[in-house]
């Protein structure tokens, strides 16, 4: 099962995400499809979160080696889900 | 340099970065991310003593520190070392001595010097004395000086009850001050502090406190008292030795202690000494 159907890991990674940036959310507020990047994005994150965010999803046994990928597999929820399993 | 307020936080070790959070709303809307235990420690202290005053946009702000961020290096070199991976980003980033002072900085919205400064079991001696090296020429005219350590890591070879963020507003202005330092004198040893303290009196006996820090042995305590002929001001009891006691005994004299004087002799391990004096006005 593709990781964006997956409620349960989206739930973990949101969980994951407020734990490794420090966010004062709850993880039923973020939106799967919203992005996660950006300024006017639903947590407003940076580059520093997603280095943050890259060394805390080890555990998951992914490795996100460069900017580019990083920057497309953490667009939203559903795009990082798929990417820790794709299928 | 004239001291316009001071504030005093002490905490359990065990206090965790949300519970410090929890505090420091009670000073500032301000929210804070990425921050770490040490961090918090400052601003509570330093939000605590400013109390929603707005200070000179040419601030400037003195951490004066024993051992910096040490739950975080702790962590960075566990996860190097031991775990073998990268540091978390926000660890590695928070273990820079100057992180504290510049988040204390940017909710203060103040862009003065920002300094943080280490000395050997003096650091809070080291801070005042830069300080009043900045404001002799007329360099800092207002200046928040704090003291902040947290205890070290559970399980470590040393236990402290208590850790801490002490910290003092001074200004160049005399208007409004609760009181002022008036002397931060260093020594190469104990004979050469002596000598000072023979050749005049550094304080009219019987108009002034005597406080030790943390390093001068008891007997040694004794013989101070003896040379100066001042009362003993003793706050070394209340929590036990621990990395801002000496902040800590500032502090409490000028929250504390009447209309007086107070001197204060610290030495480090190697047996370098500071004197300080400070004057407490009435209300």
């Amino acid at each position: 099962m593709k990781g964006s159907l997956d409620n349960n890991l989206k739930m973990d990674l949101k969980r994951l995400i407020i734990d490794a940036c420090d966010l004062d959310v709850e993880a039923s507020d973020i939106d799967d499809d919203g992005l996660l990047f950006g300024r006017g994005s639903q947590l407003g994150l940076d580059s520093i979160d997603a280095l943050q965010i890259s060394i805390a999803v080890q555990k998951y046994g992914v490795k996100i080696t460069d900017s580019k990928q990083m920057r497309r597999v953490m667009a939203s929820i559903n795009t990082f889900a798929d990417f820790i399993r794709p299928e | 340099m004239f001291i316009h307020a001071v504030s005093q936080f002490v905490a359990p070790p065990a206090a965790n970065p949300r519970t410090l959070k929890e505090v420091l709303k009670g000073y500032t809307d301000t929210p804070f991310r990425r921050v770490n235990k040490f961090i918090l420690l400052a601003l509570v202290g330093a939000h605590r003593c400013v109390r929603g005053r707005t200070l000179n946009g040419n601030a400037s702000v003195y951490l004066t520190t024993e051992n910096g961020n040490l739950g975080d290096t702790n962590n960075v070199l566990d996860q190097l070392y031991r775990q073998h991976s990268l540091p978390m980003p926000f660890s590695f980033i928070n273990t820079m001595s100057n992180t504290a002072p510049f988040y204390v900085a940017q909710s203060l919205n103040v862009l003065g010097r920002n300094l943080s400064i280490s000395g050997l079991g003096l650091s809070f001696e080291r801070g005042l004395e830069l300080a009043r090296l900045d404001f002799d020429p007329g360099s800092v005219e207002e200046a928040l000086i704090g003291a902040v350590d947290e205890a070290p890591p559970e399980g470590g070879a040393v236990h402290l009850a208590v850790e801490g963020s002490f910290w003092i507003h001074v200004k160049k202005a005399r208007d409004g001050a609760l009181g002022e330092v008036a002397e931060v004198r260093s020594f190469p040893d104990r004979e050469a502090l002596a000598a000072w303290c023979e050749e005049e009196p550094v304080l009219p006996p019987g108009r002034g406190l005597l406080a030790c820090g943390a390093a001068v042995p008891h007997e040694e305590r004794t013989d101070w008292q003896r040379r100066t002929g001042l009362a003993v001001f003793d706050y070394g009891a209340d929590y036990g030795p621990f990395d801002t006691v000496t902040a800590y005994g500032i502090t409490k004299f000028l929250e504390t202690s009447p209309s007086t004087s107070l001197l204060h002799i610290n030495r480090n391990g190697q047996g370098r000494y500071v004197a300080l004096i400070l004057h407490r006005y009435g209300s």
